[in-house]
């Protein structure tokens, strides 16, 4: 038998530790996907009552009323495909906030690695996101849209920014509330806001018209979750527009003339992705540092 | 090897009185303080010995849960280093890990993984935690309708089954009913003797005086006494004066003499059961003492001779051989004086003395010690030996009465030993003398018979 060494207690290796222990993960997540819907009435459907509200509300408003559908073709799949990003997003965020203190007496008592929580309400959120992306991409099929390279690497490069954005969002926003229970309060604010700092429900160019090509867009396409509203754009709504309307050499436009999407886009996203992984070492670091407080702090 | 070094360690508390940022700016605006500071733990060290089972005591606010918690990893302490060798696990909250909404089969799969074991892990382990738990009636039905007692006892279950090489219990065996709490306790004396290293927190003096050897006092988060457990439970609770003192002692004595009879009988039934694998892997077993003999006269019937047994005692087994043997040709011998020196412990000589040789209708009595009287009656008596019943108990009756009734034994002929083994010393008596017998006549038989779990044998003599 070899000897083990004599090693710190509860020094775990963070996310990497998480890794280790995915089967743990795994039956954390099973367990918080069963908890949530056993029991009540509408059981997984209540998740998709808000977004199918969310998205009635601006269809009719925005796009009905406010006449967007007649700047944008395809503006329930363009609606859409920003919506299942966003809330995918905000989602991993309001879970991962309460997920430590919602954790307490394992916290408390027993060791595991603590980036455990945030991370199992991450996937969580990623699971429910799939019925999303289902209808999104029946929709979009009904609207004449074909696979493609493009498409799917969008689709893969968006999702990839907006998952690790929002676990190291949700890592950082999990061991605040600890230390401030109403940092809650501060997460909900945020909730209201995030949707409309992406082009979700009005088109980039709207932005780009206020503010020129200057600092302000600059600032405003640099937000990692406005360029994975544009990937998921670019992957379900262009290729299923009906009208599409390009420059000579390719360049997607809306009919009024104006680029469909910013120019280097996918540059852009793989810009995000690496922003959005410095961030979660980052935060990662943060969490590690404040989680040793956890236990006496609960 | 040391399992755990705990060097030097300080844990000092902040009590935050703001948890919000609302109270925060609140309290800052009144110029109130934001926190106090105190010290939980003061440089604190202490080493625990691989396999060794530690008593952290003190009382309520000395540190005790503190020190628990940093060898668990759950908190980090603010000064010092503490470190540990292998997997630690515990019964630090019993339950933590278990989910309302989840079934009972899904909380064990939960709650051991929690608690860091595989799932391969968790299925080998799975019986073993069910039958402990005792919920088997109930392992698809959700937690939250469990009553507190089982939800108890799943978690202990699947915590005392996860195999760590550091076992850490805080105050747990408080709940639970007793004969649980003594199921706990007993799983947690084979984890200790399994070679795992035992920290229990406990205010219950007699259970740590019973599973651990060494105490550790932590007094307003330093250790005010470390040393032997017995002397570590006098330091934190004096004993109320000479009295006390002395009835302390005699306990532990008690204590410490009943576990090592308990160890002997433990190794007296392994070492019978080897003995039966080797020398009488064929034989029967019963239930008890009176349907082995019982058998052993169905194998007699028939058999022509006289019937003898030997310690008659009260006379109750020889009222059974008179009836098998329709009352013809029925003897029992024995002093009635009792042992004639002394036997195993608590059998000292004079033991089962009667005051007066039963009346047994049938049968006749032959009063006196054996060596005295066997020659006379063989003499008087030249037919063979059927039957013949060996309760002498010592080396030395058995060993004249195999001398003196030997030769008279005849194929078919039944001798039933009534301590054969079983119990502390069992190779020195009946056993041995039986042993000798056959090496020096040469003597052919076969093993016919036992009693599960005690001491009886059933012997026939075959052709020679």
């Amino acid at each position: 038998m070899t000897v083990p060494p004599l090693t710190a207690p509860g020094r775990g290796g963070g996310l990497l530790e998480v890794v280790r222990r995915r089967y743990l993960l795994r039956l954390l997540v099973r367990r918080e996907l069963r908890s949530r819907y056993q029991g009540s009435l509408l059981g997984l459907g209540w998740s998709y009552v808000r977004p199918a509200v969310s998205f009635a509300v601006y269809f009719f408003v925005v796009g009905v009323f406010l006449k967007m559908s007649k700047a944008i073709p395809g503006y329930p799949v363009f609606l859409f495909s920003g919506m299942v990003v966003i809330s995918f997003f905000t989602e991993t965020l309001i879970t991962s906030t309460w997920s430590v203190i919602g954790n307490a007496p394992l916290v408390q008592k027993i060791y595991l690695p603590r980036e455990m929580f945030p991370a199992s309400s991450a996937l969580v959120s990623a699971v429910h996101m799939l019925p999303g992306l289902a209808i999104l991409w029946i929709g979009a099929l009904l609207g004449g849209w074909t696979p493609s390279a493009l498409g799917f690497g969008s689709m893969a490069l968006g999702f990839a920014i907006v998952a690790v954005l929002g676990l190291a969002v949700g890592l950082l926003f999990a061991a605040i509330n600890v230390f401030f229970r109403d940092f809650g309060q501060v997460v909900d604010i945020l909730n209201i806001v995030i949707p409309w700092t992406a082009p979700m429900i009005y088109p980039w160019t709207a932005v780009q018209e206020s503010a020129g090509n200057g600092l302000g867009l600059q600032i405003y396409l640099a937000n990692p979750l406005a360029t994975a509203t544009l990937l998921f754009q670019r992957a379900f709504w262009w290729p299923a527009n009906p009208h599409k309307a390009e420059l000579p050499d390719g360049t997607p436009t809306f009919p009024d003339g104006k680029h469909a999407f910013p120019d280097h886009l996918t540059v852009r996203g793989l810009e995000s992705l690496l922003a959005a992984v410095v961030l979660l070492g980052l935060a990662q670091m943060v969490f590690f540092r404040l989680q040793r407080r956890f236990a006496q702090e609960l | 090897m040391e399992s755990i070094v705990v060097d030097g360690v300080t844990k000092r508390f902040t009590l935050r009185h703001a948890h919000s940022i609302k109270e925060m700016t609140v309290r800052a605006a009144r110029r109130q303080s934001l926190s106090e500071r105190f010290t939980a733990l003061d440089e604190v060290s202490l080493t625990v010995e691989q396999g060794e089972s530690l008593a952290l005591m003190g009382l309520n606010g000395s540190g005790k849960s503190t020190l628990l918690k940093l060898i668990s990893g759950v908190m980090q302490p603010d000064g010092g280093s503490v470190g540990v060798r292998g997997r630690v696990a515990g019964l630090i909250e019993v339950g933590a890990g278990l989910h309302p909404d989840l079934t009972g089969r899904e909380n064990i799969f939960l709650n051991a993984a929690i608690l860091g074991m595989s799932k391969a892990e968790t299925e080998a382990k799975y019986d073993a935690i069910v039958a402990f738990s005792e919920i088997e009636k109930f392992l698809d039905t959700q937690v939250k309708f469990y009553s507190s007692g089982m939800f108890m006892r799943l978690g202990f279950a699947v915590a005392v089954h996860t195999e760590p090489d550091i076992f850490l219990v805080d105050e747990v065996l408080a709940v639970g009913d007793p004969p649980f709490q003594k199921k706990c306790l007993e799983r947690i004396e084979e984890l200790h003797d399994e070679g795992r290293t035992l920290v229990i927190v406990s205010h219950d003096m007699g259970t740590l005086e019973k599973v651990c050897e060494r105490g550790v006092v932590l007094r307003e988060g330093q250790v005010a006494f470390e040393g032997d457990i017995a002397d570590a439970v006098d330091f934190l609770a004096p004993p109320d004066g000479p009295l006390d003192a002395a009835r302390r002692q005699r306990a532990r004595e008690e204590a410490k003499l009943a576990a090592a009879t308990l160890k002997e009988e433990q190794a007296a039934a392994e070492e019978t059961a080897e003995l039966i694998d080797e020398i009488m892997p064929d034989a029967s077993a019963f239930v008890d003492p009176q349907a082995t003999l019982e058998h052993a006269l169905s194998l007699a019937e028939g058999q022509e001779g006289m019937a003898l047994e030997f310690g008659v005692f009260s006379g109750r087994t020889l009222r059974t051989i008179t009836a098998a043997r329709d009352g013809k040709n029925v003897f029992g011998f024995d002093s009635f004086e009792g042992l004639p020196e002394d036997w195993r412990e608590g059998f000292p000589a004079g033991t089962f003395a009667v005051d007066e040789p039963p009346e047994v209708l049938g049968a006749e009595l032959v009063v006196g010690l054996f060596e005295d009287t066997l020659p006379g009656f063989l003499d008087e008596h030249p037919e063979p030996v059927a039957f013949l019943h060996v309760d002498a108990d010592l080396y030395s009756s058995t060993s004249t009465v195999l001398r003196h009734v030997g030769p008279r034994l005849r194929p078919g002929s039944v001798i039933v030993f009534d301590e054969f083994f079983g119990y502390p010393g069992w190779r020195d008596h009946e056993y041995r003398a039986w042993a000798e017998h056959v090496e020096e006549t040469g003597l052919r038989f076969r093993y016919e018979g036992y009693t599960r779990d005690n001491e009886q044998v059933i012997v026939r003599i075959t052709e020679q």
